[in-house]
């Protein structure tokens, strides 16, 4: 009996049953991740190994003006789907629980460009944006505001804004649904005892609403980052990071510079970068909810 | 009672679950007696296409005339035979071997060929992938020293060699095979096209507007400015795809970078910066300036390039060979005229040569080669394509094959009749042995060395086009292509075999 004991210790089956889970990650998380950074210290191809060159594939990338000017392009459109998503977001939950006509036909409306394919999205705003052919600027021109008909794609400047205007309307309905779960689990006892003592209604959104939800606007504020880093699909169908690879997202100048110039020791460079900001900006958000909870 | 209806109950559900299982059972016997039943009649099929091909195949090649077709055991059905084809034109009858296999499987009701299509870039992107993962398609079209580098790589590519008769062989041209022959002597794909660069005008527009077709770079500076002021785009060009810079690459030619490749690419004693190449820039860049190029050709590809020139919407577009099915039977077609382009009277370099040469091919998987059945089909049906027949069915698409055949050419629209006039006169160099590119100095290795040069080359030409680089920016940009240029024949002398 006390053998059969020792024979299945509790221990033993935690390691047979997270085994697997442990395998499956270091087989697809870890060893790619490990892969990665060591193929960033070579000179590699698709065919060929040349071996270790050092840091002269990291002293290439950080020192090259496109990859200055692609950081910069991640910059705005991490920092732009931010500083949009959240507060759209918060303001689509505040309409979407609110009682009207029509309700179930915003909520649908707002969240189906979040299930619709990415690059389909992509294309249907090409032919909203584009200069050449789009209709914005073909409306612009048609009542007289021919000044105001910028390259919002295919420019040197304004194609990254346009990409978080895309990637925010294909998304804010789906933040919109996060908040309004968020609304809906919030106790109503607090507002209550704020309704008897005379709270107007901008009091008891800024003062009770808005506080609960900090939980919800940490996690929905960490996804729009990590989204915002792995943006891809937009640009590629936009403009394919032209002029010149002036609109380039780390996301497509390592895919354009693994993929078509086969020059896989400074892509990993790319993607090791890639790793660093997504990580950074998750432990610093981790970092700053630890210390709200425990406060 | 209660608990009589409950027995009741769950006796009727277990006699339910009971129903779906056997259902469930009977289904899948069905299914699998299907299969072996269609298996079986694989199997049972006595004839084998290999031999029958074969023995076809010679009969074809002596006549020279004929497709093949017949099969020897007339009253055996012959073995049905699936293949995957891959490329990159998705209208089968605008690419020279879709046009080809259906004909082809008209006369071989056995033979089943998918066509799967991608985008170019996708294509080119998933190409070598395939090839290091051994999951190529069996029939696949790709760059000719793109699939001899990765035969030398990984030999995920057959060697054809052995099907390369003396024969068929005779039906070839002698350019046709060059690019296509590795070092050591093995033929690892069957030709395309012969690929030259070309320049489409639409005559019509020019007329309208009382320009001369171009012949040198000042008339084409001229033909520009009265354009401009009548609201036409010159030049059909767009910078969202990458690669169709050839016929600005062509210009590189003209100013020497094929006459002086040992010097820029091999000795390395001439720098890119102060090689006559400048000229070429300069020109690309004046041109943009002058507004030659459509004003958001930045978000424009190449076939939105192709629908501006056919919709009338521009007077010229640079065209390469395997490309003209797009224009070969749209309207615009009649008011073509096809030209090798302007020439620059001030260079010293051949102005009549014009880069060419059977550069790209058909390469079969080595998974594929291993099915003696596929790759009869696949020999047979190349085979067909350098007949009279197969000749005219690519014409139809656009293409001239590098086959010793004479054909009647009246049937074939204006491209294919100037083209083929163009190609036969004797007073333009065309070297079909050679290729636009450079980097057959160094191996004909695209992927370790010639893509680090080759890649930003073509890009300032597309970022002079697209106006985010000027001509005075040319200098600068042309002294980063001589540091990346050192590197690379380093690198290449560091690790040559």
């Amino acid at each position: 009996m006390v053998n059969n004991l020792y024979l299945f210790s509790k221990r033993w089956i935690k390691t047979a049953f997270i085994l697997p889970t442990f395998l499956i990650f270091a087989v697809y998380t870890v060893y790619p991740l490990y892969n990665i950074i060591l193929t960033s210290f070579k000179k590699q191809t698709f065919y060929e190994d040349f071996g270790f060159v050092g840091l002269d594939n990291w002293k290439n990338v950080l020192k090259d003006e496109i990859v200055h000017k692609v950081l910069w392009n991640t910059v705005i459109v991490v920092f732009g789907e931010l500083v949009l998503l959240l507060p759209l977001g918060i303001l689509l939950g505040f309409l979407l629980n609110a009682n009207f006509k029509g309700n179930h036909f915003v909520r649908v409306a707002t969240f189906v460009p979040y299930i619709l394919s990415g690059v389909m999205i992509a294309i249907i705003w090409f032919f909203l944006l584009d200069p050449g052919v789009g209709v914005i600027n073909a409306i612009l021109k048609h009542i007289g505001l021919d000044s105001l008909a910028f390259n919002w794609i295919g420019g040197t400047k304004l194609t990254p804004y346009s990409v978080v205007a895309v990637d925010t309307w294909k998304s804010v309905g789906f933040y919109g649904v996060l908040f309004l779960t968020g609304l809906k689990m919030l106790p109503k006892d607090s507002f209550e005892a704020a309704m008897i003592d005379g709270a107007t209604r901008w009091q008891r959104t800024f003062y009770i609403t808005l506080p609960l939800l900090k939980e919800t606007i940490k996690i929905s504020a960490v996804m729009i980052v990590i989204n915002a880093f792995n943006s891809f699909q937009t640009v590629l169908m936009l403009t394919g990071g032209g002029p010149n690879n002036q609109s380039h997202l780390i996301t497509t100048l390592l895919y354009k510079v693994s993929f078509t110039q086969y020059d896989f020791g400074q892509g990993s460079v790319l993607a090791t970068l890639l790793f660093l900001f997504v990580m950074a900006f998750s432990i610093l958000i981790l970092a700053f909810s630890r210390k709200r909870i425990e406060e | 009672m209660c608990y009589i209806s409950y027995t009741f109950r769950e006796g009727t559900e277990h006699m339910k679950k009971k129903a779906v299982y056997v259902l469930l059972a009977l289904a899948i016997v069905l299914l699998s007696a299907c299969n072996s039943k269609s298996n079986n009649n694989d199997s049972s099929n006595a004839s084998t296409n290999a031999a029958t091909n074969k023995d076809n195949t010679a009969a074809t090649t002596n006549d020279g005339n004929k497709a093949t077709n017949a099969n020897a055991d007339a009253d055996k059905p012959a073995k049905e035979v699936k293949l995957t084809y891959a490329t990159f034109i998705g209208d089968g009858d605008k690419d020279m071997m879709g046009i080809v296999i259906k004909e082809f499987m008209k006369t071989h009701p056995n033979v089943k060929i998918e066509t799967q299509v991608y985008d170019h870039d996708t294509y080119q992107q998933k190409l070598p992938i395939m090839a290091q993962s051994n999951t190529l398609p069996d029939l696949f079209w790709w760059n000719a020293t793109l699939i001899t580098g990765a035969f030398d790589q990984n030999h995920s590519i057959a060697d054809l060699t052995q099907y390369y008769d003396d024969d068929f062989k005779a039906m070839l041209t002698p350019a046709a095979l060059v690019n296509l022959t590795t070092k050591d002597g093995k033929i690892v794909g069957f030709p395309a096209e012969m690929q030259v660069q070309g320049w489409l005008h639409n005559k019509a527009l020019f007329d309208k507007y009382g320009v001369k077709i171009p012949t040198t770079f000042d008339e084409l500076k001229d033909a520009v400015k009265t354009f401009k002021q009548n609201n036409v785009v010159t030049i059909a060009e767009g910078t969202k795809d990458a690669w169709p810079t050839w016929g600005f690459e062509d210009w590189l030619t003209k100013w020497g970078i094929h006459a002086n490749a040992d010097a820029l690419f091999n000795a390395n004693t001439m720098k890119y910066s102060e090689s006559d190449v400048v000229n070429a820039y300069n020109a690309v860049g004046e041109l943009a300036e002058l507004g030659a190029f459509p004003a958001n050709n930045s978000t424009m590809g190449f076939d939105q390039a192709i629908a501006l020139f056919n919709a009338g919407k521009a007077a010229m577009i640079s065209i390469p060979s395997d490309q003209l099915g797009k224009i070969v039977g749209t309207p615009v077609e009649k008011d073509t005229e096809y030209t090798w382009g302007i020439q620059f009277p001030n260079s010293k370099y051949d102005q009549l040569r014009v880069p060419g040469g059977v550069t790209n091919g058909y390469a079969v998987s080595a998974k594929a080669a291993e099915d003696p059945d596929k790759i009869a089909a696949i020999v047979e049906l190349n085979k067909f394509r350098f007949t009279e027949e197969g000749f005219k069915l690519s014409l139809k698409a656009g293409a001239n094959l590098p086959a010793n055949v004479s054909a009647d050419l009246s049937e074939f629209g204006k491209i294919i009749q100037d083209q083929a006039k163009m190609i036969a006169d004797p007073n333009v160099h065309i070297d079909l042995t050679s290729d636009y590119s450079f980097h057959l100095i160094w191996d004909a290795n695209w992927e370790a060395y010639g893509s680090k040069f080759g890649t930003p080359k073509g890009a300032l030409i597309n970022a002079l086009i697209d106006g985010s680089k000027k001509t005075k920016d040319i200098p600068a940009e042309l002294k980063k292509l001589d540091a990346i240029k050192d590197q690379v024949i380093k690198d290449w002398k560091a690790n040559k075999k």
